[in-house]
């Protein structure tokens, strides 16, 4: 064997921030395996250190060899350093925040290429502001606004931390976080202590996702290695980047570690996958689709009609693509309380059986009605507030128009599509319970790269949680769920982007914790919507950021997460200083709250599950 | 994914303290908001509405407070909830003073001959010809009336099934004085009357018949009591001292002062045998207390009768002790003195504005949706409601802001086989059966511009705690309306507690200011007496489920008592089409007044009262067959079958809440979730509230053909 063939897993890393300065965890490796959740014991680890200070959860990065099989090449194993002819493995990220230099978020604006700048009524944009910190000129940009500190490498085994110190004096960011090695030479890569500051005191954050003067620790960036083998004698380097590279993301904790989000970035990448196979390669000698889920990618992009946005004749698995989604419906009810209904979903409980069964009655009857209340992503008109999920959505707007197109979040086509077939009696019976909750043994190459996903919000985009809608860009893959390391996004458009590290963070909220206290749940419809309807409430990501919690253990009613930040709030906002800043559009309270997501957003507790039970987490808060 | 909210709200009772307190109730994961969120809705209310302010609202609101707010500070929360309906509908109250013999001596002569007699003996009345004991004294005591004896004692209703005798104390000493062909019918606390039986010599109470009928003869008692002399018996007054300042209650626990406005200045003059008590704003007294000097307030007892004495025009009142209300030459203040000028008071008879036809409506009914059906029919507690609809009155803080009419709920219960709901009494202190909790819907009307209105509620949600508590404001009330799950979790009592606002906006069409009242619907009332939930109320001597009509549908009470509960429909209907023209609600609405246009005989036809409604937009109406039009209910068996079972068992709240039964169309669409509600599998029956019915377990029978009927029309309508 002259050549071997290697590649990083995960593709994406997610990596979250956290206060504590020592204390970590590793981020899920095995699919169905939760956030710090200790399968032997049946429970979550601490999520907070002895100081109430919440831990980081850090992305692990490994290397698998892939053997060629036939006419494809297939994962073997995961090679370390010192072992199957492996001398050396040097790994290499680079962490960025553009935030305070990109555009200024406002839904849609910018997706065909094109930012006009934030709409200030209907149809209006300020174009001559369609930058943060506008201020500052084109020529400073770079240099005033970027947090760059720079690729990082790091080698070895239990390497000592490598720093992201950020270098720019004038910017309060201390770092963006830091790289290491674990016992066996992988790479763990772990985001900042989730800090926000402005570099003007007494500016407050007035706006939930664009604020001038603001910076944070988020960060996103590629993730590469140089692999040093020997073969016959002689010395190989396999570079592994763009497809054989990885991505990391840093986001903000998830709260609600035991509460899978209905839209996650595997989701959302997978459907990426499926609709543009032009653009998002998938060669057939690559294994890694040719065996468990991944093979069905493979499938359902043979099978799709795009005209229709539809499959042909593909049958789902019930089991492994069906089932998932519906249990991840039924979990909401531990993060949201609806308050007009009390048992919202509740339908959704116990009747795997029927629903994975064609000669069941029962199941054929609630296929019916549970597809009867899914908004279609290719029809999802605004008009309809009353469909599933019961969210908002990319094109949301809180100006004074009428609901349109994607004001209310959907499935990805592709998971529409799949509920579709099921709901025709078009899919395969495999249900078994015991599968349905098993996290297998083994780390794979696979398991990898749905794990990380698995966990990380894919939507909706208003901008998001881990990352926004550019995140869709066909253009970003070279195959699927690889980001590539270089090129364009929006290739010949006005504004077109370069791939680089700080790409997908750079579209966030800044600070993080602006939107963060905004995504909570939202009564529909606003005052100025027209509407014969019941008024209820929608949500936006509770699975990472609850609207509301179960205090404790065997808690009958819910009460708001953010309960203890509000209390202050409703003092902090008389004070004279926030009462003479605040407008019609953010009420002092509002900015009371910004200031206290802001600064005690490691107080929040953590949803945690035990049995049957779903509850806050009673660990100390600093 | 099917929210069906099945919430029928059955009231127990409340937790209120003079702070709104925390729940008294299981907790229950029922959804019905927390103590802190309404708070922050009372604060805002206050805000919003300029009813108190957010910072006294909680501590200070009650009903008094509410009414005054109406622009009605002449009446008292005890006139609102007890007073005779016609009497407060018909303008003013009816106290004392309606009563012609008020402080004076009568005699109470039967259809037999002889007069109501208070023999020589420690207790009991009988009847006889002759005798000092045949002269009673007449106190009038805010709108009841006790016949004291020659013996010192009253004439009484002891809390049995039926009986008289004489007592010193309590509320059977209460009468309420009722004419007929001019003669005085005495009607009891408990509802049956002071009745001469056709037998030699005696008496006892019942409820109808020839024996009722007293004439009074006006007798020249033994001390003839002063205090009937006094102009203002049963009337609203403000004192005027020297000063020029006038007697007032200030806004504090107890205690008077002097001050030149506010309600506090206005006093209710009560007469009780020769002495006159004050009563304030806040419901307690004038009183002078046992010390050298001063006056505060309290209640009854001997500190709060006062001797009217009369001198140069100016009223004087003379306390227990011997001295008088007194305003000394003080920039402020009020106390007691023997002599002076500060003695002196002018009466000022305090007229509130004429009361139009209309401004208060009032009707009382049975109320199956505030029962608790977890406990079997035979010992189940039989709810009650007294609705007082008060318009405000113009130029009143509540007109200024939007607010065009108070709805007020008081709630009862009685437990079989006793009957006599709506009992009660002043002064404070004898409220027997009075309101558990009181639940107000201050419905508004905006006519400013879009801006404007755009902030305003339709509904706002005020509760107060129970009557005998002083209705005081309360965060909550406790009821069973969907609490099922606790009783099946052992509480027997099985109450939750439902919190303001979203405990009342779950059961009225909306969250958050969208709010609809619902629908009076008289027919349902009706079918409940023979579905054998309630055996209690199909005996003879049961009160009548439209309590004010009576029993017999051709009588003109009945239709002057159903004429009321026409207009109260009117209005709701009204205030639904304001909110949401498209509703479910007001399409019943309008059925109920389509059906009683002009016909007050309740309509037992299940069908006859079903109505076309369809719901296009909602999801589950997209997954069935296409209808041209909206599918109604038809003469087929298994059509009448389970609307029948529907109405029993699921009317309480889905005749308000997401659906309403008697739309066939509706329930079509609901099969599939109806399904798995009523027979859920144990994972679902563990989701508390997904179980329906959520306030009992269905006999199996009737669940099961639930379950078949509406398997049927599942698979006919997909």
């Amino acid at each position: 064997m002259s050549q071997r063939f290697f590649r990083i897993h995960p593709s994406i890393g997610v990596a979250r921030v956290g206060d504590a300065p020592t204390e970590f965890f590793i981020g899920p490796e095995r699919p169905n395996e939760r956030p710090n959740y200790d399968d032997a014991q049946k429970k979550f680890r601490p999520f907070k250190d002895s100081q109430g200070r919440i831990k980081r959860q850090a992305a692990r990065f490994r290397i698998f060899e892939y053997e060629l099989k036939g006419t494809q090449i297939v994962p073997l194993r995961e090679v370390t350093a010192g072992s199957q002819g492996i001398t050396q493995v040097t790994w290499k990220a680079h962490l960025a925040n553009r935030k305070a230099a990109f555009f200024k978020f406002d839904g849609q604006d910018g997706a065909n290429g094109q930012w006009k700048g934030p709409e200030t009524e209907p149809g209006v944009h300020d174009t001559t502001n369609r930058l943060r910190n506008s201020h500052v000129p084109a020529a400073d940009r770079e240099r005033l606004l970027v947090i760059d500190p720079g690729a990082k490498s790091i080698s070895g085994r239990n390497t000592p931390p490598v720093p992201f110190t950020n270098t720019k004096s004038h910017i309060p960011i201390k770092s963006l976080g830091e790289l290491r090695t674990d016992e066996n030479g992988h790479l763990l890569v772990l985001g900042g202590p989730g800090q926000a500051q402005t570099t003007k005191p007494g500016t407050l954050i007035n706006n939930y996702v664009n604020n001038d003067h603001w910076f944070d620790d988020m960060a996103d960036g590629p993730v590469s290695a140089e692999v040093t083998y020997v073969v016959d004698g002689k010395t190989q380097v396999a570079k592994l980047e763009g497809d054989t590279g990885a991505w990391v993301l840093v986001g903000p904790p998830d709260f609600a570690p035991s509460v899978g989000i209905t839209v996650r970035l595997l989701d959302t990448l997978w459907d990426v996958a499926v609709r543009f196979p032009q653009e998002v390669k998938l060669v057939d000698t690559d294994g890694l689709f040719s065996q468990g889920l991944f093979a069905r990618l493979a499938a359902q992009r043979a099978d799709w009609d795009a005209q229709g946005n539809t499959f042909k004749s593909y049958k789902p698995s019930f089991l492994h693509e069906v089932y998932p989604l519906l249990e991840r419906a039924l979990q909401q009810r531990q993060v949201h309380n609806p308050e007009a209904s009390k048992s919202f979903h509740g339908s959704l409980a116990g009747v795997e059986q029927d629903l994975g069964s064609l000669s069941s009655s029962r199941g054929r009857r609630m296929r019916r009605t549970i597809f009867g209340y899914m908004r279609n992503p290719s029809n999802n008109t605004g008009n309809e507030p009353l469909l599933m999920p019961k969210g908002l959505g990319d094109k949301y707007s809180d100006l004074e128009v009428q609901p349109g197109p994607d004001y209310f979040m959907t499935l990805t086509r592709v998971q529409y599509a799949v509920l579709e077939r099921w709901a025709a009696g078009e899919f395969v019976e495999d249900w078994d319970a015991a599968a349905a909750q098993a996290i297998p043994q083994a780390i794979t190459a696979e398991g990898l790269d749905r794990a990380a996903m698995e966990n990380s919000v894919g939507g909706p985009f208003f901008p998001g949680i881990d990352c926004s809608w550019m995140v869709r860009r066909p253009e970003l893959y070279g195959t699927p769920f690889r980001v590539k390391h270089s090129g364009n996004v929006f290739p010949g458009a006005p504004d077109t982007l370069s791939i680089r590290p700080g790409f997908f963070s750079q579209q966030m909220a800044l600070p993080w914790q602006a939107d963060f206290y905004q995504c909570k749940k939202q009564l529909y419809p606003a005052a100025h919507i027209p509407y014969d309807g019941e008024r209820m409430y929608h949500m936006w990501w509770c699975a990472h950021r609850p609207d509301d919690v179960f205090a404790k253990k065997g808690d009958l009613a819910m009460v708001s997460w953010t309960r203890e930040l509000e209390k202050v709030a409703e003092v902090e906002a008389q004070k004279p200083e926030l009462q003479s800043q605040a407008t019609e559009d953010t009420p002092a309270r509002d900015l009371a709250m910004y200031i206290q997501m802001q600064q005690k957003w490691s107080s929040l507790g953590f949803v945690l599950q035990e049995g049957e039970h779903f509850f806050e987490s009673q660990e100390r808060s600093k | 994914m099917w929210a069906g909210l099945c919430s029928a709200l059955l009231l127990l009772g409340s937790t209120a303290s003079a702070q709104p307190s925390a729940p008294g109730a299981k907790p229950s994961a029922l959804n019905n908001g927390s103590a802190a969120e309404a708070s922050a809705y009372y604060k805002k209310l206050a805000r919003t509405l300029n009813f108190l302010t957010p910072e006294t609202i909680e501590s200070k609101a009650n009903m008094q407070e509410l009414l005054n707010y109406l622009g009605y500070s002449e009446l008292t929360p005890e006139v609102v909830e007890f007073e005779a309906p016609e009497k407060l509908m018909g303008g003013g109250s009816n106290p004392a003073s309606a009563f012609p013999y008020c402080g004076k001596s009568i005699e109470l002569k039967s259809w037999k001959g002889d007069s109501l007699n208070r023999p020589d003996t420690a207790q009991g009345v009988t009847s006889a010809s002759t005798g000092t004991g045949n002269i009673w004294a007449v106190e009038c005591v805010g709108d009841k009336v006790r016949l004291k004896s020659s013996k010192g004692d009253y004439l009484h209703r002891p809390d049995s099934n039926q009986g008289i005798t004489t007592w010193h104390t309590g509320p059977g000493n209460d009468w309420t004085a009722e004419f007929t062909s001019g003669k005085l019918m005495l009607k009891s606390w408990k509802g049956d009357y002071l009745h001469r039986p056709d037998s030699t010599q005696g008496v006892t109470t019942w409820h109808s018949g020839i024996g009722n009928q007293w004439t009074v003869v006006e007798r020249g008692g033994p001390t003839p009591p002063p205090a009937s002399a006094f102009p203002y018996c049963g009337k609203s007054i403000e004192l005027k001292s020297w000063k020029g300042d006038s007697l007032n209650r200030p806004d504090t626990a107890q205690g008077v002062a002097s001050a030149s406005t506010g309600s506090g200045n206005i006093w209710a003059a009560e007469c009780v045998g020769d002495k006159v008590r004050l009563k304030s704003s806040k419901g307690d007294y004038l009183n002078r207390p046992d010390s050298p000097q001063g006056v505060t307030t309290g209640n009854t007892g001997v500190g709060s009768d006062w001797k009217a004495e009369s001198t140069n025009g100016k009223l004087m009142l003379k306390s227990w002790k011997g001295d008088y209300l007194h305003r000394p030459d003080t920039a402020q203040g009020v106390t007691s003195w023997h002599t002076g000028i500060g003695n002196q008071w002018t009466v000022v008879e305090r007229t509130s504005p004429p009361r139009q036809k209309g401004d208060i409506l009032v009707s009382r009914f049975f109320a199956p949706k505030i029962v608790n059906f977890a406990v079997a029919p035979e010992k189940r507690n039989i709810g009650w409601r007294r609705l007082v609809r008060i318009n405000s009155r113009p130029n009143s803080e509540a007109a200024k802001h939007h607010v065009e009419s108070a709805w007020i709920l008081f709630n009862h219960f009685t437990s079989p086989p006793v009957h006599g709901p709506f009992g009660g009494g002043t002064p404070p202190g004898n409220m027997k059966n009075s309101s558990v909790n009181t639940q107000v819907s201050l419905v508004t009307h905006c006519t400013g511009t879009r801006e404007e209105c755009a902030e305003v509620d339709s509904i706002y949600w005020v509760d107060f705690g129970p009557s005998a508590n002083g209705y005081k404001l309360s965060y909550q009330l406790d009821a069973f309306f969907d609490a099922g799950n606790l009783v099946a979790a052992g509480d027997t009592a099985g109450a939750a507690p439902y919190f303001v606002p979203n405990g009342c906006d779950t059961c009225h069409g909306s969250l958050k200011g969208q709010a609809i009242l619902n629908l009076l619907d008289t027919d349902h009332w009706m079918d409940r007496l023979t579905d054998g939930d309630f055996p209690a109320l199909a005996r003879p001597d049961a009160p009548a489920p439209l309590f004010d009509a009576g029993k017999d549908t051709k009588s003109p009470q009945y239709a002057a008592a159903f004429d009321i509960l026409r207009t109260v429909n009117r209005e709701i209907a009204d205030q639904q089409r304001r909110v949401n023209n498209q509703s479910f609600q007001l399409a019943a609405t309008d059925k109920w007044l389509q059906l009683h246009q002009s016909s007050v005989q309740p309509e037992p036809d299940l069908l006859t009262r079903g109505f076309e409604f369809a719901n296009l937009s909602h999801p589950l109406h997209r997954t069935r067959k296409p209808t041209p039009t909206p599918l109604t209910w038809s003469s087929k068996p298994q059509d009448k079958e389970l609307l029948g079972l529907l109405n029993k068992y699921c009317y309480r709240c889905h005749g308000a809440i997401r659906f309403d039964v008697f739309s066939k169309d509706l329930i079509a669409d609901q099969t599939s979730p109806m399904l798995d509600r009523i027979d859920p599998n144990p994972a679902q029956a563990k989701v508390i509230g997904f179980k329906m019915p959520p306030d009992r377990d269905l006999p199996a029978k009737d669940k099961q053909r639930l379950l078949d009927l509406l398997d049927q029309l599942d698979q006919e309508t997909h």
